[in-house]
């Protein structure tokens, strides 16, 4: 991290409140303000409760000294017992309240968060560092509604509780009132050694521990227990586990001994602060100048005094200082440019034109597209070939306007993509892609998830299915469309070549003039695959298609093929054109068919 | 929920704690005990209602967590345990040690389906030669690995290695028997040398690895590593690097390089490769595989042209036998496949 970051990133706790507090209001302004107005009682009535119970006390003290009847001193218990029945009423209340008002604010901060993203740009996913900064957008998330309201709490709680004991105290005693600062003191004090103590801790494990559970993940992950057991690996990731578990430990023990040595020296310090307060009571009873019940008072008011000094120092200030960087994550997040357009219809029946195009990703020294300029007419079917990182699809994304060129335009019809918004783009474009989702749904919905819109009627989904090879009578499928496509939710697994199947089938699904399919059929078996060609042609025959592959054997049924070699495009024509004159293509064409000849 | 019950059982103490100090109220009235004790129980009194909330409910719910967890656990510990599954691979098992696998009458469900995905399924495969298992998605090829290297026992028939059961084998001969090369093959973010050395664990010297690299054409990638083989790869380690997934796929088959396993099977290691990269990795596992006994599984044809014997699975049973000739010779379902393909090309 260099230091502007830094810089940028030191958060000030009063501006970050005061930006979070409006949010945090409208998302239950009802409840926030309940919640606050039980923190001021729940935090008045901590304070009372000293005072009732002096009260008390001096009653029960009169009455040994025949100064007082027996109904005034039971009269003063009942008072006693109602403020503590309500203390422990506000407590509850106080307590849960926050809780339901997290859970709703934070599904409305939730929301916000998610429709956020749907409006960034689709490139800016590229960037991992935009996935990060999703994460902890999350997390930040989370903590910003715990955040405003400790921060709230502070002065509705703590504060009003802590002038309370104060004006209390000096008016036992003026001196009395000093109470408040030594118990402060320790409490600070420890705080701040703790902090430094855990960062480094922190900092230390944390690349052990990240080895640590990695090893553990070799040996019985998933993704690595096939192999490693057929490897016979396992002890050798034993052994790494065990060094590592060890070094792990060794360093955690470390901090611990020494966290438990500081908190040691804390207690000191805190009994210090409280015989201090003891004796300064003492010294006032005995000089007649507080009452017996007073000091009896206070005396069992301390440990509840220290509790709560050391729970808003230690613990909720902690959490402020160290949660306030992750909120301001969650605020940057909310400031990442979106993506605008307007809602301008788009001729579903229009040329493609790209104009002198380039892209790179976000963070990419070399340009993924460089310069590339064709049309494609309505109706035809054109198929993009080139090698492992050619920039095929990209360039898909660069036509179909999920992507945006750095340099050159896109025109749909008369439109450039940029000016065009997400919803009226994608109006009449279908895709399958090659890293389809596997929704763990019904058969059904996986495939009429692409069109929401539509209620699925059977007969249509038939006519869908038989176009992508699919057969839902396979026994494979037990109960028709209403297979749930999950173990986890009790239904079954199905082999990938069916999983691409159900992902082709849910492209056709979708109402489009254009359709894109980038490399649908790699867990395809040879027979299948020609099939599933063969009428994707017939259907295509009045829709543009785009068709991404480095499987040549499927390109002819295209109009026109597109060459592309490290981002450009070398050439566009027929099969036989290209045979003849593009020595990529024919390089290609001749490492495939070989084995067939 | 849990405030209410929590807080009732605060407001009985509050309850009792009223009572109590006004029962004391007597003693104290006639000089019994004093005010500092009449003081000092009451106090003890009415402490114990926020213990009672708080900290009482916190013990008894962690209480029941804990109870959970623990039947997690135990339920966890009842697993069966395969024998010996993380036990090393046998070492004296050399290159020549394999003769026969013999397949008679297999049929295997996974746990928890109907449907048997190896149905009657019967062949022989003999020392040396090249073999190819081709059919449709769902056929069962990749179930024959799973069942060959023992990593599903269950199975109804009888699969012999040598002549012998397979069940006559401990996992730690099998393990020796077979270097196998899967389609999701695992990255290990660890150290180059130690990715490799994985591929033998029994023993393999720098030398073996140096060769390996050079064989499998790594070389380059070596060079830019910082470290040389010492440089961790992926990015869980510090100093790691990342590789492309190309790079990835030779390191898993110089694990097979250096294994000296008698049988290599490579499962359909090629679906995600452009053209060019498909064929480089055929030629190479032709090169290093000479004289092994070798197992193709893919549904790309043109490679499995290049074995000596091609199997072909439909329904979960060998439906045709034979080389590339005699199999398009025969005009059944191999070569209905290969026509499809070919098509594209002629």
């Amino acid at each position: 991290m260099n230091t502007a970051e830094t810089r940028e990133h030191k958060p000030n706790v009063i501006k970050v409140f005061l930006r979070m507090l409006p949010t945090a209001f409208k998302a239950e302004p009802l409840l926030f303000t309940l919640t606050q107005l039980v923190s001021i009682a729940h935090g008045l009535s901590w304070g009372i409760t000293t005072l009732v119970t002096q009260r008390f006390f001096d009653m029960a003290e009169r009455m040994v000294r025949g100064m007082a009847d027996l109904t005034a001193v039971i009269l003063s218990l009942l008072m006693l017992g109602l403020i503590h029945f309500f203390n422990q009423v506000l407590n509850g209340v106080g307590n849960f309240l926050p809780q339901v008002y997290g859970e709703k604010a934070m599904g409305r901060i939730q929301r916000g968060i998610n429709e956020k993203m749907a409006r960034i740009s689709p490139v800016c996913f590229e960037d991992t560092q935009l996935l990060d900064d999703i994460n902890k957008a999350n997390e930040g998330k989370t903590h910003a509604v715990f955040f405003v309201a400790l921060v709230s709490f502070i002065f509705t709680f703590y504060i009003p509780y802590f002038l309370f004991m104060g004006w209390y105290l000096f008016s036992l005693k003026p001196i009395l009132a000093l109470s408040i600062v030594i118990v402060f003191i320790p409490a600070m004090t420890s705080q701040v050694l703790r902090s430094k103590v855990y960062a480094g801790l922190e900092d230390k494990a944390a690349p052990i521990r990240r080895r640590f559970e990695y090893y553990e993940n070799c040996i019985a992950g998933r993704e690595y227990f096939k192999e490693t057991r057929l490897l016979g690996a396992f002890s050798f990731f034993m052994r790494l586990y065990r060094e590592s578990l060890e070094l792990l430990n060794k360093e955690r023990w470390k901090a611990t001994f020494k966290t438990g040595m500081y908190e040691l020296l804390m207690k000191l310090l805190a009994l210090a602060g409280y015989l201090l307060i003891l004796f300064m009571l003492f010294e006032a009873l005995m000089s007649q100048e507080i009452s017996t019940g007073a000091f009896a008072a206070v005396f069992a008011s301390l440990g509840a005094l220290f509790d709560i000094m050391e729970e808003v120092v230690c613990r909720h200030a902690g959490n402020i200082a160290q949660n306030l960087g992750t909120i301001q994550n969650y605020l940057n997040f909310l400031e990442i440019p979106e993506r605008g357009g307007s809602d301008t219809d788009v001729d579903p029946d229009c040329d493609i034109r790209l104009v002198d195009v380039s892209f790179s990703y976000p963070g990419a020294e070399t340009a993924a597209v460089k310069n590339a300029s064709f049309t494609i007419k309505k109706g035809e079917t054109i198929a993009i070939v080139g090698e492992n990182g050619s920039g095929k699809t990209t360039i898909v994304r660069l036509i179909t306007g999920l992507y945006l060129p750095d340099k050159g335009y896109v025109f749909h019809g008369n439109k450039k993509t940029s000016d065009i918004s997400f919803k009226n783009l994608f109006k009449n474009i279908s895709g399958v892609f090659q890293k389809y989702q596997k929704y763990q749904l019904t058969l059904g919905d996986n495939i009429s998830i692409s069109d929401t819109g539509l209620k699925p009627e059977e007969e249509y989904l038939d006519r869908v299915s038989a176009m992508s090879g699919l057969d839902p009578k396979d026994e494979a499928f037990v109960n028709g469309y209403d297979t749930m496509l999950s173990r986890e939710f009790d239904g079954v697994d199905i082999s990938g070549g069916q999983w691409q199947r159900v992902a082709i089938a849910r492209g056709f699904y979708r109402p489009h003039n254009i359709i894109v399919l980038d490399e649908p059929t790699a867990a395809i078996d040879p027979l299948e695959e020609k099939r599933i060609y063969e009428r994707f042609a017939r259907i295509a025959k009045d829709k543009t298609a785009i068709i991404v592959t480095h499987r040549l054997g499927s390109v002819r049924l295209a109009d026109r093929i597109i060459v592309m070699d490290k981002g450009e495009v070398v050439d566009i024509g027929t099969h036989e054109e290209l045979i003849d004159r593009c020595g990529k293509y024919s390089e290609m064409w001749k490492a495939q068919a070989k084995y067939y000849v | 929920m849990n405030f209410i019950k929590m807080k009732g059982s605060s407001i009985i103490t509050i309850l009792v704690a009223v009572l109590i100090a006004g029962v004391l109220l007597i003693p104290l009235r006639s000089k019994l005990i004093t005010v500092g004790m009449f003081m000092g129980l009451v106090n003890a009194c009415f402490n114990l209602v926020q213990m009672m909330s708080w900290q009482l409910s916190y013990v008894m719910q962690q209480l029941a967590n804990n109870n959970e967890y623990l039947k997690d656990l135990s339920a966890f510990s009842m697993l069966e345990e395969a024998e010996g599954a993380n036990d090393l691979p046998a070492g004296d098992i050399g290159r020549d040690s394999l003769d026969s696998i013999e397949f008679r009458d297999v049929r295997f469900k996974y746990p928890g389906t109907v449907r048997y995905v190896l149905d009657g399924c019967s062949f022989r495969l003999d020392r040396s030669k090249h073999y190819a298992f081709v059919g449709i998605n769902g056929a069962g090829k990749t179930t024959i690995t799973k069942l060959l290297t023992g990593l599903y026992p269950d199975f109804e028939g009888e699969i012999l290695i040598n002549g012998r059961s397979i069940k006559e084998y401990s996992q730690s001969r099998l393990k020796a028997l077979f270097s196998v090369v899967y389609q999701d093959f695992a990255k290990y973010y660890i150290t180059l040398r130690d990715n490799i050395f994985l591929g033998n664990i029994n023993g393999v010297d720098d030398k073996r690895i140096a060769e390996a690299i050079e064989e499998i054409d790594l070389s380059e990638t070596l060079a830019r590593l910082e470290k040389g083989l010492d440089t961790p790869l992926g990015k869980i380690l510090e100093g790691g690097t990342d590789i492309s997934g190309g790079e990835w796929q030779r390191v898993a088959i110089a694990r097979t390089l250096v294994s000296n396993a008698p049988l290599h099977i490579l499962d359909e290691p090629t679906a995600a490769l452009d053209p060019v990269a498909e064929s480089k990795v055929y030629e190479l596992f032709g090169r290093i595989s000479k004289g092994r006994m070798t197992v193709f599984i893919t549904h790309r044809l043109g490679a499995a042209k290049l074995a000596d014997e091609i199997l072909v699975l439909k329904d979960g049973k060998i439906a045709e036998v034979g080389s590339h000739d005699d199999l398009m010779a025969r005009g059944g379902i191999y070569a209905e496949m290969f026509e499809a393909q070919r098509s594209w090309y002629a």
